[in-house]
């Protein structure tokens, strides 16, 4: 099941709102009680989505998980921008064909 | 006995008083005292402000603590000190990490500890006087932004990796 603020951002970015902060626009809340997150604030000025609508969101909000998760693992198999400048001096076509199988090995959905 | 420190009627404050029983009646109670720590990782979802939980009750003099809150027990409003410590790990690329203290339901005090690229390892403090009153409810909260979800750190990790100290310091 996807996060609630995952959920928000898919929500906002069908209706406008390309960015959220959840340190501003929206807080979220989760009482560790069993009954999961909630959203304690609505900031924006688009409406609060209900419940259903959030999730209709869910396949969406899983799709962008998942490829959170891929581009993180790619970032760390990349390694430093300082080691990849390196490799592009000595070979840059060994560093592309590198980065091509990283690429290859974590696609995204 | 022998009484040489009176003078006058009075006690001379600068004289140097050496007790060999048990002087009750001066100062003040520090009760009720509070440590709490966890005796499992607990998952932390991104962008959301969570509730830390404490199952493990190392001190409670006041049975004060329960359900995760610290309640001011009747009679025992004052300042108090508090303590609290985290150590978590952020699952790749999370930015910032802030814990905060919640008094019925509103933030007090937050601590902020920005993290670097990667998943790794933190330990952040947060440490403040409070002026309570009896009844009051003291909560923790966790946060991590963007990223993925983070994992607070347990006895089982670390020794005390995540604890909670509370005590009374005066009225």
């Amino acid at each position: 099941m996807a996060q609630l603020s995952t959920k928000i951002k898919s929500y906002c970015e069908a209706n406008g709102v390309s960015k959220v902060d959840f340190l501003k626009d929206v807080m979220l809340q989760d009482d560790s009680n069993g009954q999961g997150a909630y959203i304690k604030e609505w900031n924006l000025d688009i409406a609060q989505p209900t419940a259903e609508q959030l999730a209709s969101y869910e396949t969406a909000a899983n799709t962008a998980e998942s490829n959170a998760q891929v581009d993180a693992t790619r970032r760390s198999q990349y390694g430093s921008w300082n080691d990849q400048l390196d490799e592009i001096y000595h070979d840059i076509d060994a560093w592309k064909t590198r980065i091509q199988g990283i690429k290859n090995n974590n696609p995204k959905s | 006995m022998a009484i040489t420190k009176i003078q006058s009627e009075s006690l001379n404050l600068a004289d140097t008083y050496d007790f060999t029983g048990t002087v009750t009646g001066a100062g003040e109670n520090n009760t009720p005292i509070v440590r709490v720590t966890k005796s499992s990782a607990q998952t932390i979802s991104y962008n959301t402000y969570t509730t830390i939980t404490f199952d493990v009750e190392n001190i409670d003099t006041d049975n004060a603590f329960a359900s995760n809150t610290f309640t001011v027990p009747s009679g025992k409003g004052g300042k108090y000190f508090i303590s609290l410590q985290v150590i978590s790990d952020d699952n790749f690329d999370a930015t910032l990490e802030r814990i905060n203290f919640l008094v019925n339901g509103s933030t007090q005090t937050s601590g902020n500890y920005f993290t670097g690229s990667g998943s790794d390892e933190s330990q952040i403090s947060l440490n403040t006087i409070l002026n309570l009153s009896a009844g009051d409810a003291l909560t923790v909260t966790y946060f991590t932004y963007a990223g993925g979800n983070s994992s607070i750190k347990s006895n089982s990790d670390h020794n005390s990796a995540t604890c909670l100290n509370i005590f009374k310091i005066a009225t």
